[in-house]
């Protein structure tokens, strides 16, 4: 079902658009007193709702976590820091992709953290390859 | 692609079970484009193969965050119009409206979804 109205643009350049552009120190501010933490994100998750996330999945070290629509990464590093382990943060903007990097490379995290431009509906990963799968308000 | 037990789990904004035809396209209106489905998310996974599929209402959360959120973006109106210009300041305060107003219709809802494979 499409929104009312003249067509829309699609979804995948609406946000290819909204990740060309660095969140403001402004919008940080505002994310920081709305939702708990300043991560350049798009989504509605709160703190308290990652931590939920996080007990929920039971992974460790020697665990794989795949973020489908990862956008700049905040969750899949969250879930990262918090259980030590191994994420990929999959999505199609690539400069979603490419600050993705740049913040798993200023936690030190590359060794156990990686982006896959690739759409959700067609994933590169080998069969049964992925402990968990994580998400959160993908195209919103 | 998941391990046998493996788990999905994340948060999405849907539409209620329920909805008629014109309910569904106000919802989609109102929320995030890509809101209207077929199906509810649980019945989704479970149709996609996933067993013991739980949901959370977190729609209490979100109507907050929402409320928060339009209030933070008014307390900094002024640096907002300067850095993205009136029409984008407008248009994200109508979208955080809109989503505002499809909640408390009933139309939108917000879960978190737990399933495993």
């Amino acid at each position: 079902m499409e929104r009312s109205g003249p067509p829309p643009q699609d979804n995948f350049s609406i946000f290819q658009e909204r990740y060309a552009v660095p969140h403001s120190d402004v919008a940080l501010k505002i994310e920081q007193e709305v939702f708990g933490h300043s991560s350049g994100v798009d989504g509605f998750t709160t703190l308290e709702e990652a931590d939920a996330l996080a007990a929920v999945l039971d992974v460790g070290s020697r665990s794989t976590v795949l973020d489908l629509g990862a956008g700049r990464g905040w969750l899949a590093g969250y879930i990262a820091e918090a259980s030590g382990c191994h994420v990929v943060s999959s999505d199609i903007p690539t400069d979603a992709l490419v600050e993705c990097k740049r913040r798993f490379s200023a936690r030190d995290m590359t060794g156990r953290a990686t982006t896959v431009a690739a759409d959700a509906r067609a994933l590169p990963f080998r069969r049964q390859g992925i402990d968990a799968a994580i998400h959160s308000d993908v195209f919103c | 692609m998941l391990k046998p037990r493996g788990l999905l789990a994340g948060y999405i904004i849907h539409t209620p079970s329920g909805l008629t035809p014109e309910q569904e396209q106000e919802a989609v209106d109102l929320g995030p484009s890509a809101v209207g489905a077929e199906r509810s998310p649980v019945d989704s996974a479970t149709m996609a193969g996933f067993r013991e599929v739980r949901a959370k209402d977190v729609t209490d959360t979100f109507l907050e965050s929402l409320d928060r959120l339009l209030s933070a973006r008014l307390s900094y109106e002024a640096q907002l119009r300067e850095l993205k210009g009136d029409e984008a300041f407008e248009e994200d305060q109508a979208d955080s409206e809109g989503k505002r107003r499809g909640v408390l219709s009933g139309l939108l809802k917000r879960s978190f979804i737990v399933a495993r494979k």
